[in-house]
């Protein structure tokens, strides 16, 4: 079962929030799926390695090679309203003052 | 409703080419009827004026002689694929203005061979669902109903907008994608056939990632033949792709006629055992073992003796490999971001993702960053990709004995909107059917077998080994051929 504290930390974690009903609602169907889940600790897999690559597929490489230029406007095309104008004309993303 | 939608791919095609009708009419009528069917909701952004211009070049394609494999034909595409110019939401409010300024490698190689993209097909949020309820632009409505209701029923999910648009007339055929049966599974409740290829035969480039390990992109159509003609198109390797498979893609539209005589078909005889199957499940199962059967196909029992953990594995690496894939979405650079100020930045990243985010996707996050976290990684992750290992291995095993294997798509047919939306264990257990073929990352395919005694349609299912989309599209026209007496279109239409 996954305790209040823990959730608390898994919204940090995951960068969300929930009030306190929410949460109450949510626990109990995430403790629904977990139990689920447990169902895997059955299985023995002592001297089992784990899947690694779906079809035997080795890493591929390639050359490091130089293959697009400038293309700033398609990447600020899509900066959040608020800030839009502001980034595209210093061509940087804004977020809040981190530093004091 | 003009008689021009109801024809197959290869029909208007042909059609096409011999000058019965023009391009620029076949999409006409096509958007007409996307226009007429508007209350099912299958589109997210359609894109009517940009198809007309393009239908005009495909005209003139055809008059000059440089008409492409697919030229003039309509689609639909999930709203999971990037395209250039065209909004993408995946379904999400937090993607609902991102206009990406480039291409997936599916759409572009399937709009490059001809064929002209109407719209933008609605999904469940960063396809996360069976039933197409979780998108934040409302649900899709199944065309087919009940015999003596008038109940709106789901379409099936994540691809529910493509499967409705196609069942529905609105498009010749569509892009979609399956994580877990998020093409068999609509495909099956809507009476169309649904193809997902192997892992790594089409490129993952633009499209939005929800389980890296797990996604690939697929097709819509309402004949095998059609979908072999979609699949030739997207299918192939990608230098943008890590995971793209570097093999020549195989000609496919010559399996759609080849026998099937002495092919032999697998069947998980243990897995009728299974609690939860209903008798017209299994009646079409039977019923498809002996039509196969007579076609010359030889049945062989295979085992796969560790399905029964594949949900479990599911809900540990799908929602693993969201946590992360959706980590990206903060605000900063694209999509939603709150609009509240004075936050410091990691209450700026949190009130973003609350708010642009829906239930079951921060369900699903919440549950991914669960299992990953230090304290869990080995009891859930780890344990989970040794199961996965030991499923992948089953199937290995079983195609040692056959080369194809049969089995039903979906448990049940198409339920009504908001039944099992309480319990998200019943909405689950959907996929319980698909989700041991996409863990192992193999081809397969649903394909309209029966009818249900309420009249809605039921699929089944064809899995071959990896890379051998050829026999998995035989084996598919093989089982359409023995039921072409069956009706699959919905009533209405």
């Amino acid at each position: 079962m996954i305790t209040q504290e823990e959730l608390n930390k898994l919204q940090k974690l995951a960068k969300l929030t929930f009030s306190q009903d929410e949460m109450n609602k949510f626990s109990q169907r995430l403790n629904n799926v977990l139990s689920m889940i447990e169902l895997l600790k059955e299985v023995d897999c002592q001297n089992q390695q784990p899947l690694r690559s779906v079809c035997d597929m080795h890493q591929r490489f390639r050359e490091d090679a130089v293959n697009s230029g400038d293309n700033s406007e398609i990447l600020f095309a899509n900066v959040p309203a608020s800030n839009a104008k502001f980034a595209k004309e210093v061509k940087c993303f804004i977020v809040p003052k981190i530093v004091e | 409703m003009s008689s021009l939608v109801k024809l197959s791919i290869e029909t208007a095609l042909r059609a096409i080419r011999n000058k019965e009708f023009k391009a620029t009419e076949l999409v006409e009528a096509h958007i007409a009827q996307a226009q007429n069917t508007k209350h099912l909701n299958a589109y997210i952004t359609e894109i009517f004026d940009v198809a007309l211009e393009k239908a005009k070049i495909a005209d003139e394609n055809y008059q000059s002689g440089k008409a492409r494999k697919l030229e003039g034909i309509p689609v639909g595409i999930k709203d999971l694929f990037c395209t250039n110019g065209v909004r993408t939401t995946a379904g999400s409010k937090m993607l609902a203005n991102f206009v990406p300024g480039y291409e997936s490698t599916v759409s572009a190689n399937l709009q490059n061979a001809g064929a002209i993209m109407i719209g933008k097909t609605n999904m469940d949020e960063f396809a996360m669902g069976s039933s197409n309820t979780t998108s934040y632009f409302g649900n899709v409505i199944n065309p087919w109903k009940e015999v003596g209701s008038n109940d709106d029923l789901v379409p099936g999910g994540s691809s529910g907008g493509s499967a409705a648009a196609v069942s529905s007339f609105s498009a010749m055929g569509a892009l979609g994608s399956d994580t877990g049966g998020s093409i068999r599974q609509p495909a099956s409740f809507t009476g169309l056939f649904g193809v997902k290829p192997t892992y790594g035969r089409c490129s993952r480039w633009g499209m939005i990632a929800f389980a890296s390990s797990l996604d690939q992109a697929g097709v819509f159509t309402r004949n095998v033949a059609d979908s072999a003609l979609l699949l030739e198109a997207v299918m192939g390797f990608d230098e943008k792709d890590s995971t793209s498979a570097k093999k020549e893609a195989p000609e496919l539209l010559s399996a759609c006629s080849k026998s099937i005589k002495g092919i032999k078909i697998g069947i998980p005889y243990e897995l009728m055992k299974m609690e939860g199957i209903s008798q017209e499940i299994m009646s079409m199962w039977q019923n498809s073992i002996s039509m196969l059967k007579s076609q010359g196909a030889e049945i062989v029992e295979i085992e796969l003796p560790h399905s029964k953990y594949a949900l479990a594995v599911y809900y540990v690496i799908a929602p693993a490999e969201a946590s992360s894939n959706l980590a990206r979405y903060d605000g900063v650079r694209y999509g939603h971001r709150t609009e509240k100020t004075g936050l410091s930045l990691d209450e700026m990243y949190a009130q973003t993702r609350t708010e642009g985010f829906g239930e079951e996707v921060k369900r699903r996050i919440m549950l991914g960053t669960y299992v990953l976290s230090s304290s869990h990684m080995d009891a859930y992750y780890l344990q989970a990709q040794k199961v996965r290992k030991l499923i992948a291995d089953d199937f290995k095993v079983a195609f040692q004995k056959a080369q194809a294997i049969l089995l039903p798509s979906t448990p049940s047919s198409a339920f009504r909107i908001g039944e099992k939306q309480e319990n998200p264990l019943t909405m689950y257990l959907n996929d319980i059917f698909t989700i041991p073929s996409s863990l192992a990352g193999l081809p397969c395919s649903s394909v309209p077998a029966a009818l249900t005694n309420n009249g809605l349609p039921l699929g089944m299912q064809i899995i071959t080994p990896a890379f051998d989309e050829y026999n998995l599209l035989r084996v598919s026209s093989a089982l359409e051929r023995c039921v072409l007496d069956i009706n699959f279109k919905p009533r209405g239409f």
